[in-house]
């Protein structure tokens, strides 16, 4: 009994692992993506698609940058068609699991997303959190010129930058997972963080002027005045309606946004010194609790009331003014950050009503107003945004003074 | 002269050419006995029927013979004619001795035929030592010490003395035997000839234990295992005198499981010692020490000592029963006891915990268990006992509950380890790589591009190694035993990691699974987690992840199946029962107040519900 | 037949059982089913089919209570020797059409998740003889081990629903009337077939101490069930929303892969692997089990050991019959619906014939 049981186990074993190694690979006989960038081609019903790969560094060997990534481009008939090309190019088999960024080009996602981005929720090797971008020009371009200045894996570049870089509200770092979700929940739109090539010349270009009392301009991607560094920036967002993107914010427009969505973290802004129309006042500012919005039916018209809350910390007063004593030096300090802040709101929303883009999900307020989902899906969110009535109160509250208790003249 | 140098080139030629087979003697084969050989080497052949008859014959004229013999003397005596007939009479006695001897080998032959041992004491001190000599094969076998005395002179006793040499304190033998024996003369006692082994236990013997024996079996054991055994001319029972005083380790720290802040004394080999070692921890009068002897060839003791108002009493029964009930020849270590009396045999998980401290011993008999020592082992064997159990080490009862529950997490976290890290990596780094931080990832990969061999390879491979590494060191030297520990370890694994066999964290994940192993408490335990862990990794290398769970769920599905005399294996957890406050971490003392539900054991409350009254009292201040 | 012994379960393993059969539905596609049948709403549904087999059991109880003697002798005094066969029939095509089921589905799951490269055979099999050896060592080797693993399981899973926190959207559970009540109601009448597993403590009833062991730790399963299955319903349409909800094919997998707590604890779904393998196990073992025990008790066969490859071979053969997972959702689907014969009308047969019987002896004994 003892022997046959013996026997019998071992043919079972022997039989199992003769099975084969059911998927198993080295981790060095994986190639591991590390991001994907998704093009129009020339061609009708093909699209261009690259691979950044990561190439582990050999300790010991050059430490390079350029030599850390790879990107191959194919063009072909679909996504899935990219990846087999890929197998007959390099000699590693490709894994998607470390992806972390898809780079999508603007022309592409003005013509619409929804085939392109199918494959990415139904594949397995997919997933949730990679995050999605717009880039203005072809993704091809951005992948390459990628250089970044302080790490040497493009994996990390793409997690730091998309996890720790929106503190300011510049730019906000979507996943593909809260794309799909807005897309088809029937209250918001998707929107994506834009990305774009810097020409590096120190020249830039505005994208919105600065209100009345700010003195903050708003860039786009790729308009940023500046030179040196790593030629790609993160900046502004784009805002679809449905799959198709109509339109795109700049980065004071973002940072509105991301108040709207109770994400603003730390940013400093500039506002003229209301006492001095010369000379400015640095704050830094921050969400002090969850935007209160108020989304009511008025005879099948919604009105929208968004109430914010911030607060901040002076961090500069070149003037020397004395606003730190409370009182009401700090309040008329506290209502031109309102008036600005204010201004710049509703012009954003107005644009997005424009756009028919309710990118700041103004339609999930509205959700309990409903009983059942049948006659949600009646009232059509979306066609009404744009026919809203839209009501802002900002509140700043001016907490702290920094360092000093007050600046004394100098002379 | 040419014919001598042809000859000689002739012979030579045919020297080298023919075969010649060669003259020296046959090498020693060991062949098996002959089966028609019945009795042992050195006895005769037993004697046909018709030599029986002769030597009956023989033994009945000379019993006749000495019939008549004895009816001259009393007649010679009655007549008062002793001084005439002396000359005659002496001779005649003689003549009857030498014929005695000659048919005593016919007598031992005789009785031969049935086994030796389970002869009754003779009252022929000449037939007691010609037994004694078969017995122990004695010209040849220089061990036994046979010195012969005479006692007292009114009347005069021949006596015989029998020890075995090196077993016997010569010591007690000369000062508790000899020397009360022999110098009696000078008590001017006469001792009284009713019950003369009894007068003489109780009145010529100062030893503390003299007891009589009436046959060879009990003499066989009492002189294997050192006593002293006196034989009287004319008195059909022996002595045995209690002299053991055989060289022995004396009581040393413990080898195997050493203790910061516990006691230090650890068993050794005589049974006598252990036993009063945990007499020495536990001053109860309700501590039962069984004597079973076991094994049929060497008679060794294995004692069983118990509580007998907390065990359960069928669970000593049963250890009494299964102990009893074992058939074999030599038991010579306890560990070979356990393995004939457990329930599960085939399953490598240890059914019995196995220690050589005697405050463990203690402490488990305080719960209600059974603890089983074996003569000659310096482990003790303690049933029955669950998993948890097993983890727990000698430290714990006296430390802080805080830290010693902190080791005990550590240890059962070192246990997980070292069963499951290596098939963790393999099923991760081969089948899930996205679980795998990308930077971690990469820098892994770098170290692996360049080994050409797959993970399983070098899963085994450093296994090997480290296993090898194990095995050496305990057999080097001791002097140079740590210098190969740091050889074989560091060295042989950098230089390993050099060479591009393995990779670097390869030796890092067999380091620290190694490392974790040796947190293990119980040393068998070990073993079968290093067992499991290799079944593990083939069942990874099959099915990834789902294969290690599957083979989780069936190794828990089997340990909860298992029992361990009786108790099943999981005990305070798999049947819900209740606890004794110390399963995987430890209660303070203070509020340990049952005794394990699961033995089942006669008082199942070990302390009150207030176990430190003073707390409850008002203190009584400084003096008044 | 008495691979146990009679009167030691108590009610720790009672609960095991009874989870290990019944939760391991949650991982499979049912609740994004639900999710598009229901809405918002299906909490509710999720009530109704909880507590009517629970009902249902106590109503068992009493009918067990009534008469003495296993499950056999029980019904054949209640409705007779055929009634009784063809009773016990059904629900051991039941209880084994559940275990092949789950068997394919897990095999399905295990092919999309974990090992995508391996072959079906080799899935269907590893998991039909790892469960063929548990239900080997016994009913009790079955609850025990389940009761041991089952807070580590469930720990599990409660930390999957902590983690994907950042992705809450409390307004996806609104408007919360989902799809309607009505809705809401028959779908939770219908689906009562989930539950079946909580009759395994009837049927198994000689096993466990007394009848008080029983109903507490039906009660205690199903409410931590139902608690449990309330939770994950409600993250799941927080996360997801009901819309995208109703599209998964994997629900937990994917609350899985969407964790995303900083660089270092993402992407970790691969060592959640653990929990729904032994889940599943449990499930199919426990289901066989039961199945296996009616047809001993039926057949009066003296040991059940004997039959467990048998049973093995049975469920892995049933489990390879469908061609694809969709025609295997919709069997499932199809399984359900057909338990609710096993839920309401056998059990409410075998009350009413219990209920007459004690009235009627009852009034013999009154005069």
């Amino acid at each position: 009994m003892y022997f046959h049981l013996m026997l019998l186990t071992g043919l079972l074993g022997m039989s199992i692992l003769l099975l084969g190694c059911n998927g198993a690979k080295e981790l060095d006989q994986r190639a591991n993506v590390v991001a994907i960038g998704l093009d129009t081609a020339e061609q009708e019903g093909m699209s261009r698609v690259s691979y950044q790969f990561a190439v582990p560094q050999v300790e010991g060997g050059k430490d390079d940058a350029s030599k850390g990534a790879v990107v191959i481009t194919n063009t072909a008939a679909s996504l899935a068609e990219g990846l087999n090309l890929l197998s007959s190019e390099i000699a590693l088999q490709p894994t998607l699991a470390h992806i972390k960024v898809i780079v999508i080009g603007e022309e592409l996602a003005r013509k619409g997303l929804d085939k392109v981005l199918e494959p990415f929720m139904r594949y397995r090797e997919y997933r949730g959190t990679m995050f999605v971008v717009v880039t203005r020009g072809t993704a091809k371009k951005f992948l390459e010129k990628n250089k970044p200045v302080f790490v040497t894996s493009m994996a990390k570049y793409y997690e730091e930058m998309l996890v720790n870089g929106q503190d300011t509200g510049y730019f906000l770092g979507t996943t593909l997972h809260q794309y799909y979700i807005r897309l088809k929940s029937k209250s918001a739109q998707p929107y994506m963080s834009l990305v774009g090539i810097n020409p590096n010349s120190g020249e830039g270009e505005i994208s919105t002027r600065k209100v009345p009392g700010g003195k903050i301009d708003g860039y786009s991607a790729g308009d940023i005045p500046r030179s040196g560094g790593d030629a790609i920036e993160f900046a502004g967002t784009a805002i679809f309606d449905g799959d198709k993107m109509v339109g795109t914010l700049s980065t004071t427009e973002t940072r509105m946004l991301a108040m709207l969505l109770g994400n603003y973290h730390n940013g400093f802004i500039v506002v003229e010194d209301p006492f001095d129309s010369k000379s400015i006042v640095n704050i830094n500012l921050h969400l002090g609790s969850k935007p209160k919005i108020n989304v009511a039916l008025v005879e099948d018209r919604p009105v929208i009331h968004v109430s914010i809350l911030l607060e901040g910390e002076i961090s500069s007063i070149p003037s020397g003014i004395n606003y730190e004593q409370g009182g009401g030096y700090l309040n008329s300090l506290e209502t031109q950050i309102n008036k600005v802040y204010s201004q710049e709101m509703m012009s954003v929303i107005k644009r997005t009503q424009e756009l028919n883009a309710d990118v700041a999900g103004f339609g999930y307020y509205l959700r309990p107003a409903f009983q059942s989902n049948k006659e949600y899906e009646d009232y059509k969110w979306n066609g009404k945004y744009s026919q809203s009535e839209v009501s802002i109160e900002v509140n700043t509250q001016i907490r702290r003074n920094g360092l000093m208790l007050r600046t004394v003249p100098t002379e | 002269m040419g014919k001598n140098a042809i000859n000689k080139t002739c012979t030579a030629i045919k020297e080298l050419l023919v075969y010649q087979p060669s003259d020296r003697p046959d090498l020693f084969v060991l062949d098996e006995t002959k089966e028609d050989r019945k009795k042992r080497d050195w006895d005769s052949p037993p004697p046909s029927f018709s030599e029986s008859l002769q030597q009956f014959e023989v033994m009945v004229i000379y019993a006749r013979r000495l019939a008549i013999f004895m009816e001259k003397c009393i007649a010679v005596l009655n007549n008062g004619q002793w001084s005439d007939k002396a000359e005659q009479l002496k001779a005649e006695y003689t003549g009857l001795e030498k014929q005695q001897a000659e048919i005593g080998n016919i007598l031992v032959n005789d009785n031969s035929s049935n086994n030796i041992s389970e002869l009754a004491i003779s009252t022929s001190l000449e037939e007691n030592q010609k037994i004694i000599e078969t017995i122990y094969q004695l010209p040849i076998n220089k061990d036994i010490v046979l010195r012969k005395l005479i006692i007292s002179d009114q009347p005069k006793m021949k006596a015989m003395l029998v020890f075995m040499d090196g077993l016997a304190d010569k010591k007690i033998v000369n000062m508790t035997v000899l020397q009360p024996l022999m110098l009696m003369r000078n008590g001017q006692q006469k001792l009284d000839a009713d019950d003369w082994v009894g007068n003489i236990i109780e009145q010529c013997l100062p030893n503390g234990q003299a007891s009589r024996v009436g046959s060879f079996k009990e003499v066989q054991q009492g002189i294997n295992t050192g006593d002293a055994l006196l034989f009287f001319d004319g008195i059909h029972e022996a002595v045995s005198i209690e002299t053991k005083g055989f060289e022995h380790r004396g009581v040393d720290r413990p080898a195997t499981e050493q203790s910061v802040r516990g006691s230090q004394n650890a068993f050794t080999e005589v049974l006598r010692v252990n036993t009063a070692l945990i007499r020495s921890m536990l001053h109860s009068s309700d501590l039962i020490t069984e004597m079973i002897p076991v094994g049929k060839r060497g008679h060794s003791n294995c004692a069983v000592m118990y509580l007998a108002s907390v065990a359960n009493r069928e669970l000593v029964a049963e250890v009494r029963r299964r102990i009893k009930g074992i058939n074999t020849d030599l038991i010579i270590d306890s560990g070979i006891l356990e393995h004939l009396i457990i329930d599960f045999p085939q399953n490598p998980f240890p059914q019995s915990l196995s220690t050589e401290r005697p405050d463990r011993v203690v402490v488990h008999l305080a719960e209600g268990r059974v603890a089983i020592l074996v003569d000659g082992s310096p482990f003790g064997h303690i049933v029955p006992v669950s998993l948890f159990t097993l983890m727990h080490s000698a430290d714990d009862f006296s430390m802080h509950f805080y830290y010693s529950n902190f080791l005990r997490i550590i240890r059962w976290i070192g246990g997980f380890i070292s069963v499951f890290l290596p098939a963790i990596y393999l099923a991760i780094s081969t089948f899930h790589p996205e679980a795998i931080p990308t930077e971690l990832l990469l820098s892994i990969t770098a170290a692996r591009a360049q080994v050409p061999f797959p993970t399983i390879f070098e899963i085994l491979l450093m296994e090997l190694a480290f296993e090898l590494i194990r095995e050496g060191g305990l057999r080097i030297p001791g002097i140079l035993g740590s210098t190969l520990g740091i050889v074989g370890a560091i060295i042989l694994g950098q230089a390993a990691v050099t060479a591009k066999i393995v990779s670097p964290i390869m030796v890092i994940v067999i380091a620290v699974t190694g490392l974790a192993s040796y947190s293990i408490p119980e040393y068998r335990l070990a073993s079968t987690f290093r067992v499991f862990r290799l079944v593990f990794v083939f069942l990874t290398l099959a099915m990834g992840l789902v294969g290690m769970a599957c083979g989780f769920f069936v190794i828990t599905a089997i340990l909860v199946s298992m029992k361990s005399f009786g108790m099943p294996y999981l005990a305070p957890v798999a049947p819900k029962t209740t606890p004794g406050g110390d399963v995987i971490l430890r209660k303070p003392i203070y509020m340990q107040k049952r005794r394990p539900d699961e033995l089942n054991p006669q008082d199942a409350i070990r302390q009150g519900d207030v176990s430190r009254p003073w707390t409850e009292e008002i203190p009584t201040g400084g003096d008044h | 037949m008495k691979t146990y012994y009679v009167g030691k379960l108590g009610t720790a393993e009672g609960i095991a059982l009874v989870f290990g059969l019944v939760v391991s539905r949650l991982f499979l596609s049912g609740m994004a089913d639900g999710i598009r049948g229901n809405g918002q709403l299906y909490w509710l549904s999720m009530i109704l089919f909880t507590m009517i087999p629970l009902v249902v059991l106590f109503m068992m109880v009493y009918v067990t209570n009534s008469v003495s003697g296993d499950i056999v002798a029980v019904c054949q005094h209640l409705v007779g020797k055929v009634g009784a066969w063809l009773i016990l029939v059904a629900y051991i095509g039941m209880f084994f059409g559940n275990s092949a089921l789950v068997l394919r589905q897990y095999a399905e799951y295990t092919l999309s998740t974990a090992l995508p490269r391996a072959e079906f055979q080799l899935v269907i099999v590893w998991y039909a003889v790892a469960a063929g050896i548990i239900c080997y060592l016994g009913i009790e080797a079955l609850c025990r081990t389940s009761y041991i693993l089952l807070p580590f399981m469930l720990g599990g899973l409660i930390l999957i629903l902590v983690m994907v926190n950042p992705f809450y959207v409390v307004y996806n559970l609104t408007p919360w009337q989902g799809n309607g009540i009505m809705t809401a109601v028959q779908s939770g009448i219908h689906d009562a077939g989930y539950n079946l597993g909580v009759l395994s403590l009837v049927f198994l009833s000689s096993a466990f101490q007394n009848a008080k062991t029983i109903k507490s730790a039906a009660i205690y399963a199903l409410g931590g069930s139902l608690v449990l299955r309330i939770v994950y319903m409600l993250v799941y349409t927080m996360v997801f929303g009901v819309a995208v909800g109703g599209e998964k094919a994997m629900p937990f997998f994917e609350l899985a892969r969407l964790v995303y707590l900083n660089q270092y604890i993402q992407r970790i779904e691969a060592l959640f692997i653990v929990v729904w393998v032994i889940f599943g196990l449990l499930a199919i073992a426990g289901s066989m089990y039961i199945g296996l025990y009616l047809i001993v008790v039926l057949l009066k066969l003296p040991a059940l050991r004997s039959i467990v490859p048998l049973g093995v071979m049975i469920v892995a053969n049933l489990a390879m019959l469908p061609p694809d997972i969709g025609y295997t959702i919709q069997v499932d689907q199809l399984l359900i619906q057909v338990t609710q014969m096993g839920i309401y009308l056998f059990p409410g047969i075998l009350f009413v014939m219990a209920l007459v019987k004690n009235r009627r002896e009852k009034s013999c004994t009154s005069i």
